[in-house]
């Protein structure tokens, strides 16, 4: 039996060493635990999973999830599983998925789906000297502040962070566990090659609707998530951003933010 | 252009809703179609003065006082469509197919300088969890390989 973030995992293994594997993975924050408690999740990973070909089955619950060739695939396939599922049922955080990178002390939110370049506005951030927070989830906590996910920075293969540079995506090391900082703005990016920077300001009240949607327990606790989120939305200015190439739309994005405007946050 | 009627006393629906104010505009989520709905403070006081007893007329008074501006009864008219539309009203109150003008907000509304006191409501449908991640979907399974045919005869 194990534990995270409130939640009692059951795991059975064929093998000891995938639940080491489990226990080591950083962002899962998974302990051992009481053994009598009751159960919120239930996984069961099944060698020989398909009669022709062997491999692995994993279950959840009553409900076949996947089959996976490889010990390591059905480790991927665990680990992903578990990571949505515990984003979406934690009570203490509300996680939205967005990318997030700290800035002279504030948090810069990219939210947004797979394969709308955010992990590749949080590369270009961290090649100016931002801090890493995340290229996963912006979790936010009931104080309205942004916590690091203890997640190393992954890029699909393609992308242009690393290209040329000396940079390897690799050595983008999880952040540490530690204090929140406020958000300074929530940056909703979509990717249009070829597209100049087009950069609309959002109300407060669309901001909180669009992090709604991309909130993993929004769902499931509207309530709590609302309460979480508007804080954000209300005192972070938000934009809708539509970008090209992200280099020059990093630049504009740090000109507009922190060299306009009255209030700047330089001294943090 | 036939005009429409505007309902005496609309009322609100609020049961299986989370309401969040976050400044001047109003966060309203279904609890059961999983809709959220953000209405702007124009249409999120329509809602607010929708208890069952206050005309459009009365609304559209409070309105100009509260805003210190105009808001039209047509305004109020579109307040109401729009959260009749989104399923914020009680549908007693009502009825379908009956009362409400349906208008969109206009070049010319705009460029009276109107837009603010003009009411709006954006409407998004919260996806399920595990459409907000891209998971690694797994290859499939091989297929047994089909038994060899039998020559035909000769």
């Amino acid at each position: 039996m194990l534990e995270s973030r409130g939640l009692s995992i059951r795991i059975s293994v064929p093998y000891a060493a995938l639940l080491e594997s489990l226990l080591a993975v950083p962002e899962l924050e998974l302990r051992p635990a009481e053994p009598d408690r009751t159960t919120d999740l239930e996984y069961q990973v099944d060698a020989g999973g398909n009669i022709h070909a062997g491999g692995y089955q994993i279950w959840f619950g009553a409900r076949r999830l996947a089959w996976a060739t490889t010990r390591s695939a059905a480790e991927r396939l665990l680990v992903s599983h578990l990571e949505s599922k515990l984003a979406e049922l934690a009570r203490d955080r509300i996680f939205v998925h967005a990318g997030v990178v700290a800035w002279r002390g504030s948090a810069l939110l990219f939210p947004g789906r797979s394969f709308t370049g955010k992990s590749t506005l949080v590369a270009e951030f961290l090649r100016r000297g931002a801090t890493y927070f995340s290229d996963e989830f912006a979790v936010v906590g009931p104080d309205g502040l942004v916590y690091p996910y203890p997640r190393p920075l992954h890029l699909r293969r393609g992308l242009a962070f690393g290209r040329g540079e000396d940079w390897d995506p690799v050595t983008v090391k999880p952040p540490l566990p530690g204090a929140g900082i406020p958000p300074r703005a929530i940056i909703f990016s979509g990717y249009v090659p070829g597209s100049r920077l087009q950069w609309r300001a959002l109300s407060p009240g669309r901001a909180l609707l669009l992090l709604m949607s991309h909130a993993l327990g929004a769902r499931r606790h509207p309530v709590q998530a609302l309460k979480f989120l508007s804080p954000i939305a209300a005192g972070a200015p938000a934009y809708a951003v539509r970008r090209g190439e992200v280099k020059p739309a990093v630049e504009k994005i740090l000109r507009l933010l922190f060299h306009h405007g009255p209030n700047q946050n330089r001294s943090a | 252009m036939k005009e429409e009627l505007i309902p005496m006393q609309p009322l609100a629906r609020k049961d299986h809703c989370a309401v969040e104010v976050v400044r001047e505009e109003t966060l309203v989520y279904d609890l059961k179609t999983h809709r959220a709905h953000c209405l702007n403070p124009v249409a999120a006081m329509v809602w607010q003065s929708c208890d069952g007893k206050t005309s459009a007329a009365e609304m559209a008074r409070r309105l100009s006082g509260h805003f210190q501006a105009e808001v039209s009864e047509k305004a109020v008219g579109q307040a109401l469509a729009e959260l009749r539309e989104a399923h914020l009203l009680e549908p007693r109150s009502c009825p379908t197919g009956a009362t409400i003008p349906k208008r969109r907000m206009t070049r010319r509304n705009v460029a009276a300088g109107a837009a603010f006191l003009w009411p709006v409501v954006t409407s998004l449908t919260i996806p399920a969890a595990r459409a907000q991640r891209s998971l690694q979907r797994p290859p499939r399974p091989p297929r047994p390989p089909r038994p060899p045919r039998p020559s035909p005869a000769r």
